[in-house]
């Protein structure tokens, strides 16, 4: 246990400069890793908390973007489904009303066609009926029925009014006494005469009768002179009843 | 002795300096840790490798053990407790290879480390309290302990110095004995204890410097935090 000062000197500097070099290239460049590492470490924590907060703040914002998206949403859809509403009552309103215009014109349709049925009925009513009168009196007519109808119209002709017979004479001496008599039969001479006397006495004025004959007539006589027409034929007043019922349909 | 292995040689000498293997050993174990830390820490990197983790371990286990101790200033005490730690753990490991001595196995070498020790604490008590707070602490709590602080200051550095020579001396003086009595196997396990009493006297020394340095800083600090409360 001898203590050798020079040993002892050179130890302490030879320490010394082991601390150095150790400090050098030990502990510095080492611990400059490590606080580099450290600080790396600590920057992406530090980074990672900004994004997490960053990332929170953003999913809050988005969260409350989403509500007031669902919010907006939702009073959209309130408001869509209150015009939903609103069209389709007005939509229906409107359907309604082309559906009451559409029955209207339908009704009116419907009652057009029955009018026009019922024309059309009684116009085949009347036809036939005036088909089955014609027939009838086609059947019935003779020369029976003509000298009635000679009777009856002369009983007529004399119970004429002034104005009707002033009418006559005007007219006889536009056809200066010129007249023509058709009957379904020959008239009988006493016929005739007597029809020239009755028609002389209302023209004052020689007249000039023409006789001719239309089975057409069926019965019955019409006399023409000038622009008037006199007669009491069954053809005629056959003619009269379906001018009739023709008015009676166009009504 | 010289034959025996146990006295100090002298290698050679420059002028009237004797130059002994103790400080060959420690002058080339200081070049071979210099080249060697300098050849690993020279291309550090952000992604670490083996050896890279391997030196950033033992780092921050020596800041980690010394901050344990004092945890305010682990940052300037690691490099000199850290050294005294490699220092001497090299030194007691170097005596297994045949050949050389550890030169913690001359009382020069330790007390030359003792003293280094003994100047530390004064100077970090010093650079990090300052010069009239620091020397305060020697008239804590009574100046009458004055006296008994300064011996103690004396005594703890001997004793440092004579702890690790005489653990190292004698068990080199064992594992010799023991290979002249009982040949080649039987060393083994002294070889092993060698192993371990190199770390725990490593451990010793370094954790003893620590702890005096710390005392010295803390117990002021102590005094003034009390002061101010």
């Amino acid at each position: 246990m001898e203590l050798n000062w020079t040993t002892f000197v050179l130890e302490i500097l030879n320490f010394l400069v082991l601390m150095w070099i150790l400090k050098r290239f030990l502990y510095r460049p080492v611990m400059a890793a490590l606080n580099k590492r450290r600080d790396a470490i600590e920057q992406t924590l530090s980074e990672t908390e900004r994004e997490h907060a960053h990332a929170s703040a953003l999913e809050k914002e988005y969260q409350n973007r989403l509500n007031d998206w669902n919010q907006e949403k939702k009073q959209l859809r309130e408001k869509m489904l209150e015009e939903i509403q609103d069209e389709r009552t007005k939509r229906l309103q409107q359907l309604q009303d082309e559906i009451d215009s559409e029955k209207e014109k339908a009704a009116s349709v419907r009652e057009h066609r029955e009018v026009e049925a019922f024309r059309g009925y009684r116009r085949e009513a009347y036809e036939q009926s005036a088909v089955f009168a014609s027939k009838l009196l086609s059947a019935a007519a003779g020369p029976e029925v003509e000298v009635n109808l000679f009777n009856l119209f002369m009983e007529q002709f004399g119970r004429l009014e002034d104005e009707q017979v002033a009418n006559l004479h005007r007219a006889c001496e536009i056809a200066s006494g010129n007249m023509t008599v058709i009957s379904a039969y020959p008239l009988k001479q006493e016929q005739r005469k007597r029809l020239e006397t009755e028609l002389g006495k209302i023209c004052k004025n020689p007249i000039n009768v023409d006789y001719q004959e239309d089975s057409k007539l069926l019965a019955g006589l019409r006399i023409n002179f000038g622009n008037w027409v006199l007669g009491l034929n069954l053809q005629d007043e056959l003619n009269g009843y379906v001018e009739i019922i023709n008015e009676h349909i166009n009504d | 002795m010289q034959e025996s292995g146990l006295d100090i040689g002298i290698v050679f000498h420059v002028g009237s300096f004797e130059i002994t293997d103790t400080v060959v050993t420690s002058f080339g174990i200081t070049v071979l840790l210099g080249v060697v830390f300098w050849f690993l820490t020279r291309a550090l990197t952000r992604t670490p490798g083996r050896i890279q983790t391997v030196l950033e371990a033992v780092v921050s286990t020596i800041e980690d053990a010394v901050a344990s101790v004092a945890p305010d200033h682990a940052k300037q005490l690691t490099p000199f407790i850290g050294s005294l730690w490699i220092f001497i753990l090299i030194s007691n490991l170097i005596g297994l290879i045949p050949g050389l001595h550890s030169p913690t196995r001359d009382f020069s070498a330790t007390a030359g480390l003792a003293v280094m020790v003994f100047f530390a604490v004064h100077w970090f008590g010093i650079r990090i309290l300052g010069f009239k707070a620091y020397l305060r602490h020697f008239i804590r709590p009574s100046p009458l302990l004055v006296p008994f602080n300064i011996i103690s200051e004396i005594s703890r550095t001997i004793a440092l110095s004579v702890r690790l020579f005489g653990n190292m001396m004698s068990l080199e003086m064992t594992a010799l004995l023991i290979l002249m009595v009982a040949g080649f196997l039987a060393p083994v396990p002294v070889l092993m204890l060698h192993i371990v009493e190199a770390l725990v006297q490593a451990y010793i020394f370094g954790i003893l410097a620590l702890v005096y340095i710390a005392s010295g800083l803390q117990s002021q600090q102590i005094h003034e935090q009390k002061n101010k409360e």
